[in-house]
């Protein structure tokens, strides 16, 4: 075997495994669908009655030549931006849906980020709907689906499911989702070093973002904050192992899912949108075989789970948010 | 799967682009998750050599001189960490504020008092927008407020009782590790 096809062979193990198109389907339709009802109540237009003192356009924005907009303009934008997602969310022109909805949400979180904002997890929805809109992820749990079969054409799925077309834009959410990690636990060891660990750092840093008991608690506890420390980076440099083996992944998704809990706890922090990421990990496709299954045992257990983890997301995304407002 | 293979390529140039250089091509921001060692966003405070790390925050003031804490409620859409970074870039000072800025343990304190006509006239038009949003979302009972002022929190990690910045901002009046650097009354006129 030549070189060359040995490293297309990594290549397509990696990103174009054969797999059914509703792991993607179903992804599509609950992150997509969780993240339009968390903004749907929304009104970004209130920006544009902050002082412009605040501006300062992102780079992108002033190659551009972007001022602050109207609010009547803004409006709009959020609409094109709600009816595309509303579109993505049922699978309807599903590909121009989520094209749309990257332009859109690309300006309406660049201006946000001009006023200041900081909301560093949504800045990775712009690239979840350009992957979307690449991807053939309206061939599940979709309209356009529904469509296609009712009209009687030619099933395509099969050979799409040989070329992997529905494997790589999932690989590619997981290696977006273990990169925010991974890029921590690096900035962490470039600025801070060993001093971010071997030192009083977690323990001052607690009080001085101020963390309420939690603050108080950890107050001169030096070594409990870099046993912490020592945790806290260690998992966030092996998350990227998460993308390369299922065994990590078994370990390392659910810790990091832990300490989102913690932060979630001690910070009333929830990340939710980030949150909804975690559907990219999860084996939908084995579930929903598991569901239809002949053995009933087997099928009740998936369908508990199936459930179980439908409930968790949208608690977390859509529930706790608001019982904690 | 040209399309496929191009949009794999792009995202991982951005990625790694993102990790490997620190850069921060958008949208591939990395969030730092308070990489920034505690004392390494300090600089050291001109009364005396204690290390300390500053922070900017606006703080309202009734008609009888009561200072007030201005949370997200009041100046929503924004909220106090946004506010910080905004008055630390209004200022140019790098080395301030938010715990994101990080920067160098150096003469952050001279940048932040190099103020200039420019600055003043965007420090001002920040402060009366805070003040007009805070009156505008009062609850029932608040007092409405007459001016703002801005702080600059100096705190010193040699001292736990300065490190809390919401004791900074609830007991403002009281505490010594504060030092006024802007205030405007546009009723009375005061302005400095």
């Amino acid at each position: 075997m030549t070189r060359q096809r040995r490293l297309s062979n990594v290549w397509n193990n990696l990103w174009f495994q054969p797999c059914g198109p509703e792991n993607l389907g179903l992804s599509r339709a609950l992150v997509s669908g969780l993240f339009l009802w968390s903004h749907l109540s929304w009104d970004l237009s209130v920006w544009t009655e902050v002082s412009d003192a605040f501006w300062l356009p992102i780079p992108l924005f002033r190659l551009l030549g972007l001022d602050i907009p109207s609010a009547t303009f803004v409006q709009v934008i959020q609409r094109i931006f709600l009816i595309s997602l509303t579109l993505g969310f049922v699978g309807l022109f599903t590909r121009t849906a989520f094209a749309i909805s990257c332009f859109t949400w690309l300006y309406l979180f660049g201006m946000r980020q001009s006023f200041g904002s900081i909301a560093p997890a949504e800045g990775h929805f712009i690239l979840m709907f350009g992957i979307f809109a690449m991807s053939r992820c309206g061939d599940a749990f979709s309209f356009d689906h529904l469509i296609h079969r009712l009209r009687g054409r030619p099933n395509h799925i099969p050979e799409e499911v040989k070329r992997g077309s529905y494997s790589w834009p999932v690989r590619l959410m997981q290696l977006l989702f273990v990169s925010v990690f991974f890029a921590g636990g690096v900035a962490k060891m470039r600025l801070g070093g060993l001093d971010w660990i071997f030192s009083d750092n977690l323990a001052l840093t607690v009080q001085v973002i101020d963390l309420g008991p939690l603050s108080h608690w950890l107050a001169g506890k030096v070594l409990i904050g870099q046993l912490l420390a020592v945790m806290a980076i260690s998992l966030e440099l092996a998350s990227v192992l998460a993308f390369f083996s299922w065994r990590a992944r078994i370990v390392i998704v659910p810790c990091l899912l832990l300490l989102q809990v913690g932060f979630a706890v001690t910070m009333r922090a929830l990340f939710q949108t980030f949150f909804l990421t975690y559907a990219f990990w999860i084996p939908w496709d084995r579930l929903l075989d598991m569901s239809r299954g002949c053995r009933s045992r087997r099928r009740t257990l998936g369908r508990l789970v199936l459930a179980a983890l439908l409930a968790t997301f949208v608690g977390w995304t859509a529930v706790l948010p608001w019982v904690l407002r | 799967m040209w399309q496929a293979n191009a949009t794999i390529l792009i995202v991982l140039t951005g990625v790694i682009t993102a990790i490997g250089i620190d850069a921060k091509p958008w949208p591939f921001n990395n969030y730092p998750m308070f990489a920034h060692t505690v004392k390494s966003w300090s600089t050291y405070w001109s009364r005396g050599d204690v290390a300390a790390h500053l922070a900017l925050f606006p703080v309202g003031v009734d008609g009888d001189g009561h200072e007030y804490i201005v949370e997200s409620r009041h100046v929503t859409p924004q909220y106090p960490v946004s506010m910080m970074m905004a008055f630390n870039r209004m200022l140019g000072n790098r080395r301030t504020g938010s715990m994101f800025a990080g920067g160098p343990a150096e003469a952050g304190v001279t940048d932040l008092r190099a103020r200039s006509r420019a600055k003043e006239r965007l420090i001002r038009k920040a402060l009366l927008d805070i003040q007009d949003r805070y009156n505008q979302n009062l609850m029932p009972g608040e007092p409405s407020l007459v001016g703002v002022r801005l702080y600059l929190m100096k705190r010193d990690f040699s001292n736990p009782a300065t490190l809390s910045l919401t004791d900074a901002m609830t007991r403002a009046p009281s505490l010594p590790h504060r030092e006024l650097i802007f205030e405007v009354m546009p009723d009375t006129g005061l302005e400095r």
